[in-house]
């Protein structure tokens, strides 16, 4: 056996092959084409409706119509970003933030709790819902395709009930409750505390993700599961983990937007599963796990929240938008796939 | 039986999945710090062997003993606990992760303050350091950043071996370690291995490359139908010998009746 053979080749190689792929990786930096494609579209506000630009009470006002829009798509978008990094998602988030808000509503109105017990029990549904929805993926084996179109369908019906088909009111003489549902106006753009909720979910579960040894788990689990698994990590617990994070902070949406618009419909949240799943992939995140970041769904969800406003701001319909977002998606992920072959 | 230097050895191995028979009462042994091959044609049960001695499979009947003590393994942390690493023939490594997060898979050193340890934050730096420190033993270069679908196969291997080598085990079991490589690739695994051996590590090597294993082995067991076929020392067997081991010859070199068809083709020279 020639032990003695160190093939420096293979080494100046290797060496090179690294420092390129350094410098790609920087030129590839999904989270810079993704603000350069946002600023387009946002632009492109300024070049179909430039008077709006030109005037800060116009434009302030469209600033503040794109945080409020933007804020529950980036709290249950961390989630899923946990979710799909992890290999699985989560449909059912649309129909959890509905039937979040509306709890709320009933536990502060019908059962005359205060707003941090209301919060709690609140808080402890969206856990127990992911809790629900990660152990069937895992420990029965139904693919979360099915289990959480099926949960979907049950907290929507649930979301009806508690409206009878209409809406519901919170009360509104509850001081607490402007913590969660109050703004505050900079330079006339209206800034819901939501956005600072938003920001302080951002930078723990951003710092969790990357810094610890569960995130490290996370990133491993949706790359490889069985060889996650034969490496001493347990995936079905990291799974159902990324689930219950998700029915929190979809808990936590609800919570925030039914304060701050201080009613809420039963429809309420209908398409956003599509839409934060499209945030997610358009931020950076592998549609096979295993990669992707918070900061990047962040400004996926820019992506997502300015091209509705784009589209009303121009008169376009309800029914087109709703269409031309379906086109966005196939398209994002399309563009995702071939950037990544 | 009792082989006074054995650190692991098998008695009447035999594992079924349903009626087929993977492997069949195989006494199978290793010493203390040699290389023992383990050839056979596909479907030889190599596989199922090794997969019983790193806790996939939990054997039909007959008994697994390290050191002479009798063991049962649940899963691979079973084996990993009585000093048994395996490197998988699929490598078992998150591809999009880089190589020093692949060293430390599922044992990631967290700093050791107190709020390093009460949330478990990974020490980058260490965990950096130490990944090198375990690839300059594999004495293949690699930069722990990278990431590990960026790398060559060789390369992948020793991120695979340096992983297995933290446990710091006692036996290393490489499953088909250079079937995936260019020569190249292939010769600095070799090296690798003998590198280990001089460590003082006891290691099984699959493979069904005759001519590698009668180079780099001390001694080969060869599997035929599920059984042990015989056990040669590397230096004084032939090639002839062990491929007729392997087409189903018994120890007195009688061939038994079996399909011969395609034999040598997998005996791969």
């Amino acid at each position: 056996m020639s032990t003695e053979m160190q093939d420096d080749e293979a080494t100046e190689a290797a060496v090179s092959r690294g420092a390129e792929s350094r410098l790609r990786r920087l030129l590839q930096r999904r989270q810079i084409g993704v603000f350069i494609g946002f600023l387009l579209l946002f632009g492109l506000i300024g070049v179909t409706r430039p008077e709006l630009f030109f005037s800060w009470d116009d434009f302030s006002g469209i600033l503040s119509q794109l945080l409020r829009q933007a804020a529950p798509y980036v709290i249950i978008g961390i989630g899923m970003t946990y979710l799909m990094i992890g290999g699985e998602f989560d449909l059912s988030v649309g129909s959890m933030y509905a039937v979040a808000g509306l709890t709320f509503a009933m536990l502060l109105t019908d059962f005359q709790l205060t707003v941090p017990a209301a919060l709690a029990v609140v808080l402890l549904l969206g856990a127990v819902v992911g809790l629900t929805n990660g152990v069937i993926v895992t420990k029965v084996g139904i693919p979360s395709l099915i289990t959480t179109i099926g949960m979907m369908s049950i907290l929507r019906g649930f979301a009806y009930w508690l409206t009878t088909g209409g809406s519901r009111q919170l009360p509104d003489d509850l001081g607490l409750l402007e913590l969660f549902g109050g703004s505050i106006t900079v330079a006339k753009v209206e800034i819901a505390y939501m956005v600072f909720w938003m920001l302080a979910l951002i930078v723990v579960f951003g710092l969790v993700l990357q810094k610890t040894r569960f995130g490290h788990h996370v990133y491993a689990t949706g790359d490889d599961e069985s060889a996650a698994d034969r490496s001493g990590i347990d995936t079905d617990r990291v799974k159902i983990a990324n689930f219950v994070i998700t029915g929190v902070v979809t808990a936590v949406a609800g919570v925030l937007a039914i304060s701050y618009f201080s009613s809420m419909f039963g429809s309420a949240g209908r398409g956003f599963e599509l839409l934060i799943i499209a945030a997610v992939v358009i931020g950076g995140t592998n549609l096979f796990g295993g990669e992707g970041s918070i900061s990047g769904m962040f400004l996926g969800s820019l992506v997502i929240a300015v091209i509705p406003v784009l589209l009303v701001l121009n008169g376009v319909s309800v029914a087109f938008q709703e269409t031309l977002t379906g086109a966005v998606i196939i398209g994002a992920v399309m563009v995702d796939i071939f950037l990544r072959d | 039986m009792s082989e006074d230097d054995s650190i692991l050895r098998t008695v009447g191995l035999t594992k079924h999945f349903g009626n087929i028979v993977a492997v069949e009462d195989v006494d199978f042994s290793l010493r203390e710090g040699e290389v023992m091959a383990v050839v056979g044609d596909n479907g030889a049960g190599k596989s199922t062997l090794i997969k019983t001695l790193c806790g996939v499979h939990e054997p039909t009947s007959g008994e697994i003993y390290v050191r002479d003590e009798a063991v049962e393994f649940e899963d691979y942390s079973d084996a990993r606990e009585k000093g048994i690493e395996t490197v998988y023939q699929d490598l078992a490594l998150a591809e999009q992760q880089t190589v020093a997060a692949n060293v430390f898979l599922g044992h990631e050193p967290v700093r050791p303050d107190f709020l390093g340890r009460f949330l478990g934050i990974v020490d980058k730096a260490a965990m950096r350091d130490r990944a090198r420190e375990s690839l300059d033993r594999v004495q293949i270069p690699v930069d722990p950043d990278a990431k590990v679908r960026d790398l060559s196969g060789g390369q992948q291997q020793a991120v695979a071996v340096a992983r297995a080598l933290q446990s710091d085990p006692d036996i290393l079991i490489l499953d088909e370690p250079t079937s995936a490589l260019s020569i190249e690739g292939a010769r600095n695994v070799l090296r690798v291995i003998d590198d280990l051996r001089e460590q003082g590590l006891s290691i099984i090597l699959i493979s069904h490359n005759i001519r590698q294993v009668l180079t780099i082995a001390d001694r080969i067991s060869v599997l035929a139908q599920g059984r042990l076929t015989g056990v040669r020392d590397a230096d004084s067997a032939t090639r002839d010998e062990i491929i007729s081991l392997m087409m189903g010859a018994d120890e007195e070199g009688d061939v038994e009746e079996f399909d011969l068809s395609g034999a040598e083709e997998g005996a791969t020279v």
